[in-house]
């Protein structure tokens, strides 16, 4: 099968640690993969190597058979895991934002996920609290034909209403030709997202493997896996 | 590129005109205060005119600092644009926004005070001599300004290169004036090993010892040749290496 991401021998040091230690990690065209692994893990830097935000130390690191440039920035929709848009915007501003920067940006979707997650895109976005932001940077990020999604902590601290709208418009709206990466440590409630898992310890890759084969093997479903693997 | 202008714009325009409603309220009240000496209001009305560029200075600086410290860089630095189109598209519109401070200022200035410097004894002589050496100036401080802000930007993205702790941002001012410093005695030693000037009124070359970047004398503005051409190399190399750097070396 055609791979989206390859990465070999991935190592980022900061001055004085190692976030990730020669990482090697394949994700094939159209899955869906959950990146696991508690606080300091090395999820986060993993992912924003690949949105073009961190440089590696060493290693390579490929999307779509192309080094990290403005053309993958092109293909990659990422939800960071923090509020990124411009503070002066309202959220009609950051639709046309989006509009105008990626090609792949669908406006008739996004102001259809912005209805079911009951927002009004004449709110500016200083006004919005935690969780109405979360679904609005998801919306937006959803609403591109893009062929890889990243999402870093997608429902990290949201209330239990606005993750299900925030879990139901992942699986309503993602692109079966697309592939994704997921981020979190909330594994229960995402762990039926995943085509596959990998379990991130110390910047090293503890295991990985297809969700279904792993829960059969194990007889054990991955949020019970995680903790095994973590000790929690 | 000019979709981010667009969008740089319509994120500064507020302030900047905040900045301009300042600058005038302080020129009218300068001006109602009926101050009789043209040297105090002209002053006055020049201090409050610096008030205004000291203020967009700032803001220009506090926005790329934005960009590389705080949330606002995850948003900017994913968009597919390279690091040449996002500091090109960052100095055009503060260009921009100094020239139509500059221009907004000294038009009310004229309009105000056009009693006190009885403008219309100063049109002839400023039409027929001053004028176009006024405009070659006024391009040549341009140049400077704009070289002084790419090497701004220079510095802020060496220091976020070097120095990761967002506490210490401050410091890029000390990479500043080390960079500064040294093109400063670069420009000294290139006037003063090629002495040749151009008159920007007779476009005539002459050789000047003992002169400077820009020399007046006798009513005319003399421009040395190799400085002008350093200060734009200058202004490319520190443009390319910033852009290089954005794209290539700074960790948001």
């Amino acid at each position: 099968m055609e791979k989206i991401v390859e990465i070999k021998g991935l190592t980022k040091r900061y001055i004085n640690t190692i976030a990730l230690n020669g990482i090697d990690l394949d994700i094939e065209k159209g899955k869906v993969v959950g990146i696991l692994g508690p606080n300091g893990s090395g999820k986060t830097t993993l992912i924003k190597i690949l949105a073009g935000l961190l440089r590696q130390s060493k290693g390579e690191v490929k999307i779509d058979s192309r080094n990290i440039s403005v053309y993958t920035k092109s293909i990659v929709s990422y939800l960071p895991d923090r509020n990124f848009l411009y503070s002066w915007m309202s959220i009609e501003d950051a639709l046309k934002f989006y509009s105008d920067f990626f090609k792949d940006f669908d406006i008739k979707r996004a102001e259809n996920l912005l209805d079911f997650m009951n927002l009004d895109k004449y709110l500016k976005v200083n006004q919005l609290s935690k969780g109405m932001h979360e679904k609005l940077n998801l919306s937006l990020v959803l609403s591109r034909k893009a062929k890889l999604y990243i999402l870093d902590e997608p429902i990290a601290g949201v209330d239990p209403v606005a993750r299900d709208k925030i879990l139901d418009a992942i699986i309503n709206n993602y692109n079966e030709d697309s592939s994704m990466i997921i981020t979190t440590h909330l594994v229960r409630d995402m762990e039926n997202l995943f085509d596959e898992v990998v379990f991130l310890k110390e910047g090293t890759i503890k295991q990985r493997g297809e969700a279904e084969k792993l829960r059969e093997e194990n007889g054990k479903s991955i949020d019970e896996l995680y903790k095994e693997v973590f000790g929690e | 590129m000019g979709k981010y202008i667009k969008y740089e714009i319509k994120g500064s325009y507020r302030f900047v005109l905040g900045v301009l409603a300042l600058v005038l309220i302080l020129m009218t009240g300068i001006y109602l205060k009926g101050f009789d000496r043209l040297g105090i209001i002209g002053g006055l009305a020049g201090l409050a005119i610096v008030i205004g560029y000291i203020a967009e200075i700032y803001y220009i600086i506090d926005s790329f600092r934005k960009e590389l410290y705080e949330d606002r860089g995850y948003l900017t630095f994913t968009l597919p644009l390279s690091g040449k189109q996002i500091i090109a598209s960052k100095l055009v519109v503060s260009t921009l926004w100094i020239l139509v401070i500059g221009f907004v200022t000294m038009g009310y200035f004229l309009i105000l005070f056009r009693k006190d410097i009885n403008i219309g004894q100063l049109e002839i002589g400023l039409l027929e001599e001053f004028l176009p050496q006024m405009i070659y100036y006024g391009i040549y401080m341009l140049v400077l300004g704009i070289n002084t802000l790419i090497l701004i930007y220079l510095s802020m993205a060496l220091g976020r290169v070097t120095i990761r702790n967002k506490k210490l941002g401050g410091l890029w001012f000390l990479i500043f004036i080390v960079l500064s410093t040294f093109v400063q005695i670069g420009y000294n030693y290139v006037y003063q090993t090629f002495p040749h000037y151009l008159n920007l009124s007779s476009f005539n070359l002459i050789n000047i010892d003992n002169g400077a970047g820009l020399t007046i004398s006798s009513g005319s503005i003399y421009m040395n040749l190799a400085t002008a051409i350093y200060t734009i190399l200058i202004g490319i190399v520190s443009f390319f290496t910033t852009s290089y750097l954005v794209e290539n070396k700074i960790d948001i």
